[in-house]
């Protein structure tokens, strides 16, 4: 098949006058939904689906492709501005990228993750159409042993998450190990640390103690301390990136979606853990670690990248295979099956116009996203230049409905309003949440691959090192490692230099 | 969404309003209904009994002409929906869409805040969504009988994958191993398509999947279906004998979709809502959608369905006693 002969009729679907402007209704709904923590794609997909019954197949899977990337580029905005990362992919976001707005720079912040963002979709859109039914093959390659020894490999990623001390960034690994382990155990059906609340029985709900952790400690830290406000807008920066600042994001840029889009073609969790790794390794490779966490660009390009990419190639067990790979795709199914197309394997043969416009509308979808957020920055902007006294409610009561909205449960609020505290009390402590997040996300998953490969395996141990390609991935987690610690000494003093620098 | 926040609140506004204003009246059997109506899911947005209930909701408001709010509250096996319904107002104005997951099986493993046969007024029969049991295509097994076979001479070599703990999949692979005296090994996922992935790149071997879930794999030759759950063959693969034909009665067992409301609500409003329920299902585009959807539909009146839920109690009970199955 002739790609660009396909590429072509999906352009004629997707670029048609009505095709544009039903990516444009789905793009401006998701942001602005988006922009609402804790709303995430998920919740926005299934309550607007109604809305796409009565368009014609093409034109709703196109709505709801851009609803969204809307949602997730949404959570940047907020996690760039207000430090509220509104799912586990935008946690990493906040990192650089508030401490960026902080020093003036939202505006470059934001620029840097629409562009980068951009370009990953852009790159993976080309993927998708080029190579899709050979990509699809490797969620078949990932068994139990292998997804277990990749989380391995991310968890160690995740001390280079932290720029403080690593017995600290251990520490709240484990913590956050600890609180992920709440909840009901997926083989026994035991409770664990849920106290007979029913609630607690599927866990503790990554929204509210990412928005705690990040946004109410915020607001709690910056009330306590009585910070000159004029500091954040007074030296406002330019909108866009100076040359020196592109020429530090366009490798970032480039790296986060080559590790992006191979990240997103393994269903169950490949997305989250892109972002994640995308910092590590730009923090690791850095001729200057000791500036991420402090507003490094690096640290806001190449997540923003890994994340859209991942997310734009999870589309392919979708299209290819008919697997959903996350609960935004069995969305996605649900709403091909409305329309009575059943995808799977022979979608792209039997429904070409629907297939090849979908792909093509999902690079549009990204380009609608450039073009309406670039301007729309200078308004984000001035959000920031509201006084505290009303911006801190605002995010307060912003935060509040999100979390309510995850479960409809005002249980979520407690929850928000205990990791609030917590949060307050490790950065009195000097300790950092992103570790403790990320120890939350794999944690469970871990063990949950880890029991699932050793039932599978009948007890049998060595199947982690047997299966060639876990063998591979734990071996380099070992490799990692080693770097991390022997020059554990060296390190410490150029971090106490930086630390002194403040 | 902002719009369906401010509906939905105004909706709740006006609810407690009308209930303050005819809170001296004695309990009158008004038509049913006069105000929103809450129908509960205990699952997120996008799974099957949302989906369901959305579908629902949406004919319901046309037939009704008053709103009908689909309320998510997930959680603890579907069964936080579940509570909210059982200790809404006797009114029936908290409806619920729930599985057999939470209504048949959730009872005999976890702890409840509620009595599900007292607490929860069965008001009618959806849908009854049939299973089909795959295997991994390279294993030579072309019949349940080859399969039972292998599993008798590999005891334990063959592992099912399930969505969980408490979930059908189980449930039908422990009966299964009941009724043919093989041992098989549990592997829980956290879904149909995980499980999907693993028997098809050989990681385990079988398991009983929901028929719209498996379908197009089935279809695409991905997974060898060797039987399926509902009393007759099925249209879509109609060369697949039934569980029964291959000697399992016992495993007949089909997912049931249902609607409840508040128990203690009023006989004449639960008939109300059922003889709703049985309008709306008789629709033809609801009809088409179900179908989509993999169901066949099957409606009753309120006795009949509530001697139907207390049957479906009662198998699931004797089954997981049966089999063993307990939370540890």
């Amino acid at each position: 098949m002739d790609i660009f002969a396909n590429l072509s009729l999906g352009f004629q679907t997707a670029i048609s006058l009505e095709g544009m402007f039903y990516a444009l209704i789905g793009t401006l709904l998701g942001t602005a939904i988006g922009v609402l923590p804790g709303l995430g794609p998920v919740a926005t997909i299934a309550m607007l689906l109604p809305l796409t019954y009565g368009l014609q197949p093409e034109l709703a899977l196109i709505m709801l492709a851009g609803i969204f990337y809307g949602s997730q580029y949404g959570g940047s905005t907020t996690s760039i501005l207000v430090n509220i990362p509104g799912e586990s992919a935008s946690v990493v976001t906040c990192l650089d990228g508030h401490q960026m707005a902080k020093q003036g720079q939202a505006g470059t912040a934001l620029a840097t993750a629409a562009i980068g963002s951009f370009f990953a979709g852009t790159v993976s859109t080309f993927l998708i159409a080029g190579f899709a039914p050979v990509l699809a093959t490797v969620a078949f390659q990932f068994g139990p042993a292998e997804y277990f020894s990749l989380m391995v490999l991310g968890l160690i990623g995740a001390i280079a998450l932290a720029h403080g001390s690593m017995i600290k960034a251990l520490g709240m690994i484990l913590l956050g190990l600890l609180l992920g382990l709440v909840g009901t155990d997926v083989t026994s059906g035991g409770q664990r640390y849920t106290f007979g609340l029913s609630e607690l029985f599927d866990g503790i709900d990554f929204v509210a103690v990412s928005m705690g952790l990040f946004g109410i400690t915020e607001v709690i830290t910056n009330a306590g301390a009585s910070t000159d406000r004029n500091v954040l807008t007074s030296k406002l920066h330019g909108l866009f990136p100076d040359r020196q600042q592109l020429g530090r994001m366009a490798p970032a840029i480039l790296r986060g979606t080559a590790l992006g889009s191979f990240l997103g073609l393994l269903p169950g969790g490949g997305a989250t853990l892109s972002s994640f790794t995308a910092y590590a390794v730009e923090k690791k490779i850095s001729r200057t670690p000791g500036a991420f966490g402090k507003g490094a660009i690096e640290g806001v390009a190449a997540p923003e990248a890994a994340n859209n990419a991942a997310s734009q190639t999870s589309f392919i067990p979708m299209l290819t295979l008919g697997i959903p790979g996350n609960a935004v795709m069995a969305l996605m199914i649900g709403a091909m099956m409305m329309h009575n197309i059943t995808p799977g394997p022979e979608v792209a043969t039997t429904n070409p116009r629907l297939f090849w416009g979908l792909i093509v509308s999902m690079w549009f979808g990204n380009l609608v996203l450039l073009v309406l957020n670039l301007p729309l920055i200078r308004i984000w902007i001035k959000l920031l230049s509201a006084p505290y006294r009303l911006l801190f409610p605002a995010i307060v009561v912003v935060a509040c409905i999100g979390v309510y909205s995850v479960n409809n449960s005002t249980f979520g609020i407690l929850l928000l309003a205990a990791f609030g505290l917590a949060g307050y009390l490790l950065a009195v402590l000097g300790c950092e949440p992103a570790p403790l997040l990320l120890g939350f996300v794999l944690g469970p998953w871990m063990e949950e691959y880890f029991r699932r490969a050793m039932l599978i395996a009948d007890g049998d141990f060595t199947v982690f090192v047997t299966e060639p390609l876990s063998a591979v991935l734990l071996a380099l987690a070992v490799i990692i490692l080693a770097i991390f610690t022997m020059p554990a000494v060296l390190r410490k003093r150029d971090a106490a230099f930086v630390e002194k620098e403040e | 969404m902002f719009t369906r926040r401010l509906v939905q609140f105004a909706a709740v506004a006006c609810i407690a309003a009308a209930s303050v204003a005819t809170g001296a009246l004695p309990a009158q059997a008004q038509e049913w209904p006069s105000k929103s109506v809450r129908i509960l899911v205990g699952a997120n947005p996008g799974g099957g009994s949302d989906t369901l209930a959305r579908l629902l909701g949406q004919a319901f408001t046309e037939q009704t002409g008053q709103p009908f709010v689909i309320e998510n509250r997930p959680g603890a096996s579907n069964t936080i929906a579940a509570d909210v319904t059982a200790k809404a107002e006797k009114d029936g104005y908290a409806l619920l869409v729930a599985a057999s997951t939470s209504v048949s099986i959730a009872p005999h493993l976890i702890k409840l805040g509620y009595d599900t046969l007292k607490d929860l007024q069965p008001v009618g029969l959806i849908a009854l969504v049939p299973n089909v049991l795959v295997i991994n295509k390279d294993m030579g097994i072309n019949s349940v009988a080859e399969l039972v076979d292998y599993m008798k001479a590999n005891p334990g070599k063959v592992k099912y994958g399930s969505s969980g703990f408490g979930s059908t999949h189980v449930i039908l692979a422990e009966q299964f191993n009941l009724s043919a005296g093989v041992k098989s090994v549990h592997i829980p996922y956290k879904g149909a398509s995980q499980t999907q992935i693993d028997i098809i790149a050989g990681k385990i071997q079988m398991t009983f999947d929901t028929v719209p879930a498996a379908l197009e794999q089935i279809k695409a030759g991905n997974l060898k279906p060797l039987a399926v759950t509902s009393p007759q063959r099925l249209p879509e693969m109609p060369d697949v004998p039934t569980i029964a034909e291959a000697g399992y009665p016992d495993v007949a067992i089909q997912v049931m979709y249902a609607l409840y409301t508040t128990g203690g609500t009023p006989r004449e409003v639960v008939d109300q809502i059922n003889g709703s329920l049985n309008k709306v299902l008789a629709h033809a585009p609801v009809k088409k959608r179900l179908a989509e959807f993999g169901g066949t539909i099957e409606t009753m009146d309120v006795d009949a369905f509530t001697a139907f839920n207390q049957k479906e109690y009662d198998r699931f009970g004797a089954l997981i006693a049966k089999a063993g199955i307990k939370a540890r």
